[in-house]
């Protein structure tokens, strides 16, 4: 039977960031606990990348910051829904202005969308403590009093969940050098959990370090099949590296999961380089509803029916984006120089034979000529 | 122009590498897809700027965070970064010059190619034991070499565009709905 010391024990454990020890504790009382304290029990797991001990969906209630950070789980998974849902939900369920303000950190980082529509109604909160405080910073876009604030705030707390917050902020402002170093260190100490992992990953790909990222997200991988960032990523890491074959896999497997343009473009990419210029084109067509393909994919189309010998078609389509407003001067001498390469390519009657059909005429004039005046000459 | 040198004013007046950071980031999602001519001014103007004033925090910003983004609009920034180049073997930067690596296979030219492989003459002969950046500077000739060898090769033929969000980690939960 559990003790209210070995409750104790736990909490203080998980406060003294002896995240290791509240885990182990947790889960030789597991079935025995409180409901709150196996929320404890199970950020720790989250936190030094072990499994969970039992079921997460059962322990989220929606009321503290701790369900934010289960919440990462979902998203890992590739659970947006339930991932979105569950910060929506404690964002607006939660009475205490720390969660509130963790809720609106972690729906900035991964949607700045739907983020610009809630902040509004809870700009006015206000920040009661230090943690509250970068947080707020944070969320009104100061990123440099935010880092300063919980930078400062680690050096008298490095708690698991302040560097879980500094690694966010530079996740979302792009600090990739900095968040690599973090998770290095993270590693050297055998505290990279797996979300932090992710985050290795990203600052790796992000920085063009193709082969360190590509290791960590095979590993990735392995443990959540149905993340589409993962398989996405991943994909395109292999298209860098040359594994086409591989690389079409985990396409088809992002496409299974999540409906995007991006997915649609970079399969065109890879059909391309695969020579498979039919579907390329296919996915080309497909990816032409997003502004942001607009111009490569129609560009890419020209590109594929040229392969496919449709000239015209071809010369017909690059002649209309060239018009087209949205070029600029890089784009328009390119589309110059590849309208000039397909007419060439695009001729029925080679040059070659045009150009000996051209000698032969001329030679038969001139041997005419020579004829004809030679036999004027002998008339005379 | 005017508005890249307007871009370039912005960015170095933030007071530290995240403001500009964040700037510059916001400069390539606004004009990326509308006017990418923007960005390549801007980043010819930025690596300009750095080995004019001597700015080694803007240098960091971007070898460190835009590496890939200076990959695809550097085209117009061959001079500037061979400029660069010099300047740091002159002031025999080589932490500096090692995160340049990355970028010079995919923006250097001929240039570029003269200048590194002096800079590793110089170094194998003055016996320089850091085996790691003369290995990464060798792997970065290389690459330039063959890069430079194929866009002769390639001149006349045809090649799809694989636009920047190709290097961009994809994050899907931005665009989900629900």
């Amino acid at each position: 039977m559990i003790s209210k010391t070995d409750i104790e024990k736990i909490t203080e454990a998980y406060r003294n960031n002896e995240i290791k020890k509240a885990s182990h504790l947790g889960k030789i009382f597991y079935n025995d606990l409180p409901k709150s304290i196996k929320k404890v029990v199970e950020v720790s797991n989250f936190l030094v990348g072990n499994e969970p001990f039992g079921n997460i969906d059962e322990l989220i209630d929606y009321s503290s910051h701790f369900d934010i950070i289960l919440a990462k789980r979902y998203f890992l998974e590739g659970n947006f829904k339930k991932y979105f849902n569950t910060i929506l939900k404690t964002i607006e369920n939660s009475k205490d202005t720390l969660t509130k303000l963790y809720g609106l950190k972690e729906l900035k980082i991964s949607n700045q969308k739907k983020f610009d529509e809630i902040y509004p109604k809870y700009s006015s909160l206000e920040a009661q403590t230090v943690r509250s405080e970068y947080l707020k910073k944070f969320l009104s876009s100061n990123y440099t009093e935010a880092i300063k604030i919980a930078s400062e705030f680690t050096s008298q707390n490095n708690h698991a969940e302040i560097i879980l917050d500094i690694a966010d902020i530079w996740y979302h402002t792009g600090q990739y050098y900095e968040l690599a170093n973090l998770c290095f260190s993270l590693q050297k100490e055998g505290r990279l959990s797996n979300y932090f992992s992710y985050l290795y990953a990203f600052s790796f790909f992000s920085s063009g370090k193709i082969y360190d990222a590509t290791a960590i997200l095979e590993k990735l991988l392995q443990i959540y099949p149905k993340n589409v960032n993962i398989l996405y990523n991943l994909a395109n890491c292999y298209i860098q590296l040359g594994k086409l074959r591989e690389s079409e896999k985990l396409l088809l497997e992002a496409e299974k999961l999540f409906k995007s343009p991006s997915i649609n473009f970079t399969k065109g990419v890879l059909y391309y380089k695969l020579g498979e210029y039919n579907t390329a084109k296919e996915e080309f067509t497909k990816s032409l509803g997003s502004n942001e393909f607009e111009f490569s994919s129609k560009y890419n189309i020209a590109i594929c029916e040229c392969n496919l010998g449709m000239y015209d078609s071809a010369i017909k389509r690059l002649i209309e984006i060239r018009n087209s407003s949205y070029v600029d001067r890089k784009n328009f001498e390119r589309l110059d120089r590849t309208i000039d390469i397909v007419r060439r390519i695009g001729r029925k009657i080679p040059s070659w034979l045009i150009l000996l059909i051209i000698l032969l005429i001329s030679s038969g004039i001139s041997i005419g000529t020579y004829f004809v005046l030679s036999f004027i000459n002998f008339l005379r | 122009m005017e508005k890249a040198r307007m871009m370039l004013n912005s960015i170095i007046s933030e007071p530290d590498k995240v403001g500009k950071t964040m700037l510059i980031k916001y400069y390539i999602s606004e004009y990326r897809a509308t006017n990418p001519i923007f960005l390549a001014q801007l980043f010819k103007l930025i690596l300009k700027y750095i080995y004019e004033n001597e700015d080694f925090e803007l240098f960091e910003v971007i070898f460190e965070n835009f590496s890939q983004e200076l990959g695809v609009y550097g085209y117009e920034s061959q001079e500037e970064l061979n400029n660069l180049i010099s300047y740091l073997i002159q002031g025999n930067y080589l932490e500096m010059i090692k995160k340049t690596l990355q970028v010079i296979p995919r923006i250097g030219n001929q240039r570029t190619l003269t200048l590194l492989k002096e800079l590793i003459q110089n170094l194998e002969k003055s016996k320089y034991i850091d085996t790691k950046l003369l290995y990464d500077l060798k792997k970065s000739t290389f690459d330039l070499k063959t890069n430079i060898e194929n866009a002769k090769k390639g001149l006349h033929l045809l090649n799809i565009i694989e636009p920047e969000s190709n290097v961009r980690w994809k994050k899907f939960e931005e665009e989900a709905n629900e």
